[in-house]
Order: structure tokens, then sequence, then C-alpha cells
């Protein structure tokens, strides 16, 4: 009789514990759902957030008002169609064949070849100016 | 006795005992095998579900909750975007507040439609009063309102406004590709150009890549604009075409109009002059009355015509231009743009013949096109003798300006049929068509040809250096009510380069300009649309990166050709212009 009680005890309390674990399974699982809910809302928001942003920036960037902007603002010209190179290898600097000898830029290297110790004279002197201005920044165009 | 009964009862009930337990034994097994089974199954279904399925399973709901709380009460998607060959945005949908009015819940009519009016200007107040005494309970005020509108009427806190939001087509540069994106009807419908055209891929949600780029679409637009302005033109058109995909990289039709006003633009703004207007577009079709002639007839480029006077057939008298009055070989008809001589040659390939190679290259027939506003040609009914004559220089036929590019590409690319395309190619697609026009060698004769008008023929004024730039100029008179009107013309250019490989066809056409002190007074094309096409190659050049060759004038295309021109002064020798870096 004694062993009956106890099993009756023993599986109410599992009923009771396992339906308040139930119950707070299903209470997260309500809460999740609301945050799921909150948080689409919010990706929506900032999505269309995004687009609005991304139509203001493609009219922003509308070339007419560029140029305007350019014109107003900066001491620069369009480039000639001669300033354009195809490729770096016609700028002395970078050509390994040419005779002048041109010290390199970085100032680790400038140091080693300036060294009183290396055996190679330095002959010659770096770019021109002129040569500097000949390097368009954007030989392969860019939004103007 | 009883015990031994019982005993004997006991034993046989035990039997009967053991054998219906064991039989219970066995079913209950089996059904708690059948329930483990069943609860297998079940976990495998989860397991299944929440780790095999998780991507393609909750994904989905996500999107559609995504889509629900956009809070938008429409089932269908919101409509694709269209941008440029390199992502530029053209055309968007943006969600946007449209405000209305319960007017059962209106307290005071006239100071609400008052603090309305100071936010939205352009509200009709008398409509704005039927509305708000409506029976409904429900009334429009004002459709596609801004943010900072909509936070205005919030401000103002009357419970009888509510806003719904609706989707507006937004195109964030305005009225740079007008003709080519084209537009839509409040609910969405496009109603031109590629709105209209993919109207089904776009209002299924799908985004749309054109072939145009934005920079070369600009540089077209502001060229073909000064051009007009300097020579007080009514209109003009402009193309850029790649002449191996059929791409049209920039596409203009000026004047233009605002795509977010289109409602407002006026018809001569609204039609679209580089697919739909057809055009006599005169001496161009020397191009290809030349290439049918080379092509067909195994002629030598010394093959003279006699351009002495004018010649007469039936009430027609065809007369040069640029008069030389004198005999021409093939390289000089075509450089000085000789009526009298492209009239001969049409004679010599005969009616039929010309006919079916204008035919071949697309000029008779209205053009397939990714947008539906295209023109058919204005070809002659009945094809006389005096037809194939004034045909051959172009004289009576009227095409697109579109169309006449894509002639112009299919024959100095090789000689393979071009057909232009809106829609992007993929890099790497294998090539268009495998139709071929002319024969590999027509087409190098022909870009010699082109490129001898830019050196020395009529050409000269789209001449850039280091960009072997070839042409032709098309200088027609207007019909107007049935007569050819001398002082309205159509002055067009049409050009590709780099003539040894070509890559890029240009054209710009303008409509009646009136010549100016820079000209001379002279409104032809050499004048007007040359020196627009120089321009929009130079910008284009620093746009895409291509730099200028070395210029040797001893190494050019259009030297071979030189023996055939009648030269008073001789070139001297030692003459060598280099221009270089």
């Amino acid at each position: 009789m004694r062993g009956i009680i106890l099993k009756y005890i023993v599986v109410s309390a599992l009923v009771i514990v396992s339906g308040a674990m139930l119950m707070d399974v299903s209470h997260h699982v309500q809460r999740a759902e609301r945050d799921i809910k909150r948080l689409d809302r919010e990706i929506a928001r900032e999505e269309e957030s995004i687009r609005v942003l991304k139509a203001e920036w493609a009219y922003l960037n509308n070339p007419v008002r560029l140029e305007a902007l350019a014109a107003g603002y900066v001491d620069l010209i369009s480039p000639e169609a001669a300033q354009l190179i195809s490729d770096m290898s016609v700028i002395p600097d970078n050509d390994p064949q040419s005779s002048i000898f041109i010290p390199k830029r970085s100032p680790l290297h400038r140091d080693i070849s300036y060294d009183a110790s290396s055996p190679k004279p330095i002959q010659a002197t770096y770019p021109t100016k002129n040569t500097n201005n000949t390097v368009p920044s954007h030989t392969t165009g860019g939004a103007r | 006795m009883i015990w031994k009964h019982a005993r004997r009862q006991a034993i046989l009930i035990d039997g009967d005992r053991r054998s219906s337990v064991f039989m219970a034994q066995s079913r209950l097994s089996i059904l708690g095998v059948c329930f483990a089974l069943g609860y297998l199954l079940v976990m495998v279904r989860l397991l299944d579900l929440a780790v095999v399925q998780n991507e393609a399973l909750f994904q989905e709901p996500l999107n559609a909750a995504v889509a629900r709380a956009q809070d938008i009460k429409s089932l269908t998607p919101r409509r694709g975007d269209i941008y440029d060959r390199h992502g530029f945005l053209l055309a968007t949908t943006l969600k946007t507040p449209s405000l209305f009015v319960d007017p059962s819940l209106v307290f005071d009519e006239a100071s609400l439609i008052a603090s309305l009016v100071k936010i939205i200007p352009d509200l009709n107040r008398s409509k704005m009063s039927s509305v708000v005494q409506g029976k409904n309970r429900f009334g429009w005020i004002a459709h596609n309102i801004t943010p900072a509108q909509q936070q205005a009427v919030l401000e103002i806190g009357d419970p009888s406004l509510g806003f719904k939001y609706e989707y507006k087509r937004v195109y964030p540069q305005g009225s740079l590709f007008a003709h080519l994106v084209g537009y839509t009807d409040r609910d969405g419908l496009g109603l031109a150009g590629i709105e209209r055209g993919y109207d089904d891929v776009l209002s299924a949600g799908e985004d749309v890549h054109l072939s145009l780029d934005l920079r070369l679409q600009h540089v077209v637009r502001r060229e073909l604009g000064t051009a007009m302005e300097e020579f007080t033109a009514k209109a003009g058109s402009g193309i850029i075409l790649d002449v191996h995909t059929g791409e049209v990289l920039a596409g203009v039709s000026l004047p233009d109009f605002d795509l977010n006003a289109a409602g407002d633009a006026e018809d001569r703004e609204i039609f679209n002059r580089l697919t739909l207007g057809v055009y006599e577009l005169g001496s161009m079709f020397k191009i290809f009355s030349t290439a049918a002639l080379l092509e067909l007839h195994n002629v030598p480029m010394s093959k003279t015509f006699d351009a002495r006077k004018p010649l007469k057939i039936g009430r027609f008298t065809i007369s040069d231009y640029h008069a030389k009055k004198r005999v021409l070989t093939i390289p000089e008809v075509f450089m000085y743009s000789s009526n009298i001589g492209s009239a001969l040659m049409g004679q010599m390939i005969g009616g039929k013949a010309l006919r079916a190679f204008y035919a071949d290259l697309g000029l008779l027939d209205a053009m397939r096109f990714d947008i539906r506003e295209i023109g058919r040609p204005i070809v002659p009914k009945i094809w006389r003798k005096s037809t194939t004559l004034t045909a051959s220089y172009g004289h009576g036929l009227a095409t697109t300006p579109l169309q006449m590019s894509a002639a112009v590409a299919s024959i100095v690319n090789g000689g393979m049929a071009v057909h232009p395309v809106l829609i992007k190619v993929d890099e790497g697609a294998i090539a268009q068509t495998d139709v071929r026009v002319i024969s590999e060698e027509t087409s190098e004769k022909m870009r010699k040809l082109l490129r001898l008008v830019v050196t020395k023929g009529t050409g000269r004024n789209a001449d850039v250096k280091g960009y072997a730039l070839g042409g032709k100029t098309g200088t027609a008179e207007k019909s107007v009510g049935g007569y050819y009107r001398r002082d309205k013309l159509i002055s067009s250019f049409v050009g590709a380069f780099p003539m040894d490989n070509p890559r890029y066809v240009l054209m710009v056409m303008v409509d009646e300009p009136h010549g100016n002190k820079k000209s001379y007074g002279y409104a032809t094309a050499g004048w007007v649309a040359a020196p627009a096409v120089k321009r929009i190659l130079t910008s284009m050049a620093s746009i895409l990166g291509l730099p200028a060759d070395k210029y040797d004038a001893d190494n050019d295309m259009a030297v071979s050709l030189e023996p055939y021109i009648h030269d008073k002064k001789k070139k001297k020798i030692g003459e060598k212009s280099l221009v270089s870096y």
C-alpha cells in the first residue's frame, strides 16, 4: 500500500514538474515569436530605409549634378585624350630597361640607394614634376 | 474432494491463464513495437524538420513575415529595380505614405484644411472640402507625400487623418534616361520604354540590368545638347553601340523630360527620336550602296564615275553638294559624298540587288528591340529605276537612327549582322548572330573608306589624333508637306572606332540646325554633327580608359587609298606629323 502511495506521489510530482516545464517552454516560444515579429518589422523598416538611401545616393551621384559641383569646387579639368596612358611602363620610373637610374620611392629603399658605400653612382634625378602630372589618377574611369 | 477439485481446477486455470497471459504479452509487445515505431517516425520527422530542412522551411516564412511587416495591402510583389550596366540605380520603387481622412471624425473642417494646405501646398481647397464633407468614412487627401510632410501631418495630431502606404516609382537620374527607361502609371503598369517592354519581368519583382552606361549616356546627352544649343536646333538623338554584342551603351533623344513628372511632359519631349522617329538620313546610305558595289561586283578602287555634270533622270536632277565637276574614283565619291557618283553606283548594282542588300541590313523593316516604341521605315512603295538611283544616296528612304547605327555596325565589325539590345549581355557570351551580311574583305575596304572620310573628306571635324575614327556625314533636306526644304536640314554623323578593329559605333543626329558665325553659316553634318562626335569620343576615351595610339599619318589605314585620290598639291616628302603622349 505504501509502495503504491509512493508511486503516485512520484508520478504526480513528475506531472507537475513536466507541466511547469511545458508552461515555461511555451512562454519562451511566445516571447520568441513576439521578438521575431518585432525583428521582422525592424528588418522591413531598415530595408525600406536602405532603399530610400540607395535612391538618394543615386540621385546625389547624378552626373549632371556632379559635373556642376566639380566645375565649381575642383581645380581640375577633364584630361585630353593624349594624356591617357595604357600601361605604367611608359613612365620611366617603372621601366627596368630604362637607362635613367631613379631611386625607389619608398623611404626605406631610398636610404639604401643613397648609402655612400653603394657602388652604383647616383646618376640621374627624380622624374620631373611633369611626368608625375601626366599620370591621370583615373585611367580606368570612374563615375563622372 | 473439494480441494482435489479445486486443484484440478487450478491446474486447468493455470494452464488457461498461462496461455492467455502469454498471448496478452505477445500482443502487448507487438503494440509496443508499433508505438515505438510510431514515436521513432515522429522523432525522425522532427529531426528532419529541425535540422535537415531548417533552411528551406524557416527562411521562406521569414520572408513572408517581412513582406507582411511592410504593411502594404497588396499581393503583388514590389516592382523590380532597373540598373545600368555597372549597377547604377536608374529606377526603383519606394514605399511612400498617402494621406486619407475619415470625414465622420472631423471636428473643425476649416482649420483642418488650412493646416493641411500649409503642409501640402498643391492641395485644391474646394476639392478638399468636398472630400471632408463626404458621406463615406474614407477619402484620399494626397498620394505619395514626402517623409517630412508626413511628420508635419503627424504633428497636427488630428484623429481623423490616417496614412496608407503605397508604392511609388522613383527615377533618381531624372531625365537622363527618359526615353529608354520609360515610366509607369500610378498603379505600376509600364507605359513606355523598358518599363513597358519588360513589364512582365519587372512586375514579377525581378531586377533588370540594362546595357546602358550612365557615364556615356551623360556624355552623349551633354554633347548633343551642346550641339543643339550651338546651332539652335529643334531636336536630336545620339547613340553609342557595341559593334560585337549589339549593346546600346548610350541612347539619347532630345528634348527630353523628367521621368518623375512624366505626366507633365509635352508630346515633343515624349517623342522618342532614337527608335520611333524615322528620318531621311541622306548620304549615310552611301556606306551601304558602296558596300553593296564592292560586295556584289568585283570592282577595283580605281573604278571611276563621271560626276562632271548633274544626272537627269525623268523629272529628277541629281547634283552634288560638294561638287568636284570631274571624274571620281570610288574613294573620291565616298569622301566628297558625291550624289552623282553614288547614283551611278546604284545603277551598276541594280534595283533588285540594292533593295535586297538594304533589306539584309534590316533597313527596310521595323526592327526588333527591347522597347516597344519602334518606328517603321518609310520605303518607296514602287521601286522604279529612278528610285534605285536616289536610294543609293539615301533620298526617299527614312529609317530610325538606331537602325542606321546597327546597319553601320554590321558593315564595320567584319560583316556580321548586328541586332541592338538594351539588356546587358554577359561578358564572354558567344557572338550574337552568325548571319553574314558582307565579307571580311569588303568590311575592311569599307573601314578604310570610312577612315578616309575623317582624314581627308567631309568628316574632318570629327578627327581626334590617336583614335582611328572613321565615319560618314549625312546632310538631308527635310521633306515638309511633300517638298524638300533647303533651309530645313537633318545633319548627322555616324562613326566607328578604332577603325582597324572597331569596337564602338557612335552616331549623332541633329534636327533643323541653323548655321552660325563659327560654322560660317553652314548647318551641314560636317559642321554640326561631326564636332559633337569628336567631343563624345574624347570624353568617352577618358571615361573608358582608352589611351590614344601614337599617331603616324604615314601609317594611317586610309593611306593605301591615296593613290586613288586626285591631289592638286602633292604631298611634300618628309612631312610627317607625329603626335606622342
